[in-house]
């Protein structure tokens, strides 16, 4: 298993806007499958070699956060959460698009949405 | 050409439901995020066996059909391997260890209702499992295999050993379904189906939360 390497600045800021800009509610499929079942929001905000790493922000209610699946607590603070990718540690920024598309596929199952075409 | 949008396209958009449905998922999003057993994972089984074995036994009932035939395949075909991975996690007297949860059973009647007297509807719950279990699906057995320790006996279910590229098999599933000449309201009826077969699934969900909650009780 290799440690966690880095990819090029650029490559992960283009990977993040376009997750950001153009996939937002994906974001939040992919952080309510993984781990923050609560999130209200959520933003990709890193990745690198071994996983990506979404800041999280569940909503202001109140009566929310009881869920122990959270790690982070809930009630409108953000937390980032990291989550490995699916298919372990990946080596070129051209398997980064799978690995996303990956995690969206098997939240969508445990969600209980449809899949989607890619 | 028209500019209609095509229909495997309408499908996703209507059947979207925004982000999901958190009622139960937290049984599967636990079972995926390593808070779940393995006992967990054969009660998911379980239910499958009950579910596959319905749709298996419509699609033969299906084969001749001229618009349902199109979309059945033996590369698809799950009931054996589901078969093989209950007797390998629960041992040679499975069968009789099992049963279906209530929502299985509601399940289980709908498609056998369903899909008996029309092709639409048996498309509308073909297409909802076998390709969540094409897509996801994928993901799901490297999380079991890596949790539990499996290598291909247990998740069986998840392997289509005779579909190489699950990718380019869906794009010519939605371009079948694309094909199929129904008028609006029929198309319509299909959508109607495909949201009922989700709301089993996510029903089916909460009904195995619930059981591992009685269970632990």
């Amino acid at each position: 298993m290799g440690g966690v390497t880095h990819f090029e600045a650029d490559v992960v800021a283009a990977i993040l806007a376009h997750m950001n800009n153009d996939h937002p509610e994906d974001n939040l499929v992919i952080v309510r499958a993984f781990g923050a079942p609560d999130a209200e929001r959520a933003t990709m905000v890193d990745l690198d070699t071994v996983g990506g790493t979404w800041a999280v922000s569940a909503g202001t209610d109140a009566g929310a956060g009881s869920d122990a699946g959270t790690d982070h607590g809930a009630g409108g603070e953000s937390a980032q959460l990291g989550i490995l990718w699916p298919g372990g540690t990946i080596e070129t920024r051209g398997e980064i698009r799978r690995e996303i598309v990956a995690l969206y596929d098997a939240a969508s199952e445990a969600l209980g949405l449809p899949p989607r075409q890619h | 050409m028209s500019n209609v949008i095509p229909f495997s396209q309408a499908l996703r958009e209507r059947t979207w439901s925004g982000h999901g449905e958190s009622e139960g998922a937290g049984f599967m999003t636990d079972l995926m995020n390593g808070k779940g057993s393995r006992d967990d994972y054969i009660s998911l089984v379980t239910q499958h066996f009950f579910i596959y074995e319905a749709i298996e036994a419509a699609a033969d009932r299906m084969k001749n059909d001229p618009v349902a035939a199109a979309f059945i395949s033996p590369k698809l075909t799950r009931l054996p391997a589901i078969r093989e991975d209950l007797r390998f996690l629960i041992g040679d007297d499975w069968l009789n260890q099992i049963t279906p949860l209530p929502t299985t059973a509601r399940y289980v009647a709908r498609i056998n209702h369903v899909a008996a007297v029309w092709s639409g509807g048996f498309i509308a719950h073909h297409y909802t499992r076998y390709l969540g279990d094409l897509s996801g699906g994928q993901v799901i057995r490297t999380l079991m295999q890596r949790q539990f320790g499996f290598e291909t006996n247990g998740v069986g279910f998840y392997l289509f050993a005779d579909i190489a590229k699950p990718r380019e098999f869906k794009d010519t599933y939605r371009a079948q379904l694309d094909a199929v000449e129904w008028d609006a309201a029929e198309r319509e009826r299909v959508i109607d189906e495909v949201m009922v077969a989700y709301r089993f699934n996510t029903e089916l969900f909460v009904d195995l939360a619930e059981a591992k909650a009685a269970a632990a009780a």
